[in-house]
């Protein structure tokens, strides 16, 4: 069963589509990552699903059902915009948060997840006292405490300290290891492709990649190629079938041109230099979602990633 | 659904009304509105408390020692009558000048230079012909000069003795003894009351009880009074506490487990509560205060259910509707540009007062009570009138007033919803009546 099926929904606001003729399906019991640039139109998804926002066109169904104009106890959500009452307490706050999502054993789950984040001490202070990473934790707390089947998180991870974003990544996995679904954007790519079992890319309000990361990789084939070599950035100009070269540090990396060899390009490169190291890679996902995003992407390349 | 909007107003409530500000509101809005009253009335005392002295200057030659005479009479019965109530009222006295028929206009700014100063109250001055009209309108005023002649009260006051004095004058010049013309002029003592009923149960006639002026004014804009307290102190913060949420950006995680309609309810209802806390304690408060005078006669308590009803739909209605505004704001300007549009309601009664108070069952006072967004104000005032309003009235008004609340409510929820999350410029008014209408 799928905890969300969004078919064929579109969202205008005013002149703008935020959202057009959107589909996907989200299994149960996933981590589902929602990639793609500011204003692309994810958040809107997201407040779609959380019944936020109406869509103009198509249907969300939740766990099998359109819900559209009732609040919903199943679903926790964790908005990009951080805000909370600032003059209560903690412990109230949560409490608060939990009654109205009809929470269960509300006071010991709250005093766990305080515990587990390293904010036991701060239970009954107010928010206002709270630094921003505490209060984000807080908001992330209140989100989980009434054990919602479906969460959202729209980008949990910005503005956190490692340390805070360990502590969040690892309570995530738990949840779903615990059978809780998903959802969460992020503009990190590595955690979309580390913590992620799906992801889906939305680009000018357009679905353009959902799949495993595996599947999104081998729909970009094997045109990347990371190398080592002597005399790095200098030596890789104008190298006949390479379309592309980025330079990530200590090793450069270079994209085919289409119908190239790499055999070809290695050739020609130890006619230049020499080759301490030459791997043919699948591209990684920041690399594709440049590919799609990027400052040169066009709008074909954009809908072409999809049917790709 | 009435679960979540009970929490949210739960919140609201406690986070509102278990706070130091809510408690010295209190306190302090009874001195703040109330303060204008007493401030009022603490003018008049010290005012009348002063020696005001009077200058006539009389071209009769004739009638200022008349004049002068009737208004010290009416000076020492008032004196008399208000000492014995422990209260005080001006102490008058007079002076002669005679007129300086060579240069008038000399002797009217030497007169005005001394009201200037301080040494007169004002000047009179008699024209020749005030006592027998010789058809020269010129002269048959008596013209009285005043720092606020206009509005002063001593000029309503002097109406009476100027009057009896010219009138004794003549009589005397009639032949009519002097004895005999107090009688001729003596004025009737009117005496006020209010009608005879019939009791509805028992079929009793029952007399007219006597009216008097606290009870014909005071309790009325006692009510008055209490009722834009109340409903003040319970809507008025509305619209700021929304648009600062919304700045806060705490509503989205709101919105992701209750709808919009439960969030304005829960925060209505919490107004509601705030204003029926704050009702209960002045009630109870002027209950007791009235007790302990021995006045507990002037509570109108067959009209508090009215007070109640009509409180907690004015609340609903102003609160759902700043509920509204404020999702519209962006900015606390926004909040200060809005926050007239909700205060009309209860400024417009406000404003009317003295009319209603004058012709309570007058067309336009019945049309304002009728007008479910001025009902709860003028309404109550009317029934708290002597007199009272037509029985089927009240029930109009007030039905008028829910129905009305329920569709402001329902419009505003549906603002709300579309404005909650936008930023950026304010809305445009049509664009608050779109969303309103279409949501």
């Amino acid at each position: 069963m799928h905890a969300v099926e969004i078919s064929n929904v579109s969202k205008t606001f005013g002149a703008v589509t935020a959202v057009d003729d959107l589909s996907l399906a989200i299994p149960e019991g996933s981590v589902y990552g929602f990639i793609g640039p500011n204003g692309s139109g994810k958040s809107t998804t997201m407040r779609m699903i959380v019944n936020i926002f109406y869509p103009d066109r198509g249907s969300i169904k939740v766990f099998g059902k359109e819900r559209r104009g009732v609040g919903s106890e199943s679903i926790g959500y964790l908005p990009e915009e951080r805000g909370l009452y600032r003059q209560m307490g903690v412990q109230d706050l949560l409490e608060f948060y939990a009654e109205l999502r009809g929470g269960r054993n509300v006071k010991a789950q709250i005093q766990y997840w305080l515990q587990r984040l390293d904010l036991e001490q701060w239970a009954n202070k107010k928010v206002d006292a709270l630094s921003k990473g505490m209060s984000q934790k807080v908001q992330f707390i209140a989100t989980i405490v009434p054990q919602p089947k479906l969460l959202i998180l729209d980008e949990p991870f910005t503005g956190l300290d490692p340390v805070s974003g360990d502590s969040l990544r690892s309570a995530v996995l738990d949840l779903r290891q615990k059978g809780t679904t998903i959802i969460l954007s992020t503009h990190d790519m590595g955690v979309a492709s580390t913590l992620c079992d799906s992801i889906f890319m939305i680009f000018r309000g357009k679905k353009v990649l959902d799949g495993t990361l595996a599947d999104i990789q081998s729909r970009y084939g094997s045109d990347t190629i990371h190398v080592s070599v002597e005399g790095r950035m200098g030596v890789l100009e104008g190298l006949p079938g390479v379309d592309r070269v980025r330079d990530l540090g200590h090793l450069q990396e270079l994209r085919m041109k289409a119908g190239f060899d790499s055999q070809e390009v290695l050739r020609a490169l130890m006619t230049r230099t020499a080759v301490h190291s030459f791997a043919v890679v699948k591209p990684s996902l920041h690399d594709i979602f440049v590919r799609i995003a990027g400052p040169g992407a066009t709008e074909e390349q954009a809908q072409g990633a999809h049917a790709a | 659904m009435l679960r979540r909007i009970f929490i949210i107003a739960k919140r609201d409530y406690i986070n509102s009304v278990f706070r130091k500000a809510f408690l010295i509101g209190l306190v302090v809005a009874p001195l703040i509105f109330g303060g204008s009253f007493l401030g009022i009335g603490l003018l008049r005392v010290t005012g009348n408390n002063q020696q005001r002295k009077i200058a006539f200057v009389d071209h009769t030659g004739a009638v200022a020692e008349a004049i002068i005479r009737a208004a010290s009479e009416k000076n020492t019965n008032e004196l008399n009558a208000k000492a014995a109530q422990q209260l005080i009222t001006a102490r008058y006295s007079f002076e002669v000048t005679p007129p300086n028929e060579s240069a008038p206009e000399e002797q009217r700014l030497s007169l005005s230079n001394r009201v200037r100063k301080g040494d007169l109250y004002m000047f009179i001055e008699i024209g020749a012909g005030a006592l027998h009209p010789n058809g020269n309108p010129g002269e048959e005023k008596v013209t009285i000069f005043a720092n606020a002649a206009g509005v002063d009260d001593t000029r309503i006051w002097l109406l009476d003795p100027i009057n009896t004095g010219l009138r004794r004058v003549r009589l005397q010049q009639l032949g009519v003894d002097a004895d005999h013309s107090g009688e001729v002029l003596g004025n009737a003592s009117i005496q006020r009351m209010g009608l005879f009923a019939k009791d509805a149960t028992t079929g009793e006639i029952q007399p007219a009880k006597p009216r008097n002026e606290l009870e014909g004014v005071a309790v009325p804009m006692v009510m008055l009074f209490l009722m834009f307290m109340v409903v003040m102190g319970g809507s008025a913060p509305m619209l700021g506490v929304v648009a600062e949420d919304k700045m806060q950006r705490v509503f989205e995680m709101l919105l992701a487990s209750t709808t919009p309609f439960e969030i304005l309810a829960g925060k209505v209802l919490a107004s509601v509560g705030r204003s029926l806390t704050s009702s209960i304690f002045y009630i109870i408060g002027a209950i007791l205060g009235l007790q302990g005078a021995a006045m507990l006669g002037l509570v109108p308590f067959h009209l508090l259910p009215w007070f109640f009803a009509f409180m907690v739909a004015e609340v609903t209605m102003l609160s759902a509707l700043g509920a509204g505004l404020g999702a519209a704001c962006s900015a606390p300007r926004d909040a200060q540009n809005m926050a007239i549009f909700m205060m009309l309601p209860i400024l417009i009664p406000a404003f009317m007062v003295v009319a209603i108070i004058q012709q309570p069952n007058g067309p336009a006072a019945t049309a304002l009570s009728l007008f479910p967004l001025f009902s709860p104000l003028v309404m109550l005032m009317r029934q708290s009138m002597p007199g009272g309003v037509p029985l089927w009235q009240p029930w109009v008004a007030l039905a008028g007033s829910l129905l009305c609340a329920l569709l402001i409510t329902w419009g505003a929820a549906r603002i709300f919803r579309v404005a909650i999350l936008l930023q950026g410029q304010p809305p445009k008014v049509s664009d608050l009546v779109r969303w309103a209408v279409r949501g």
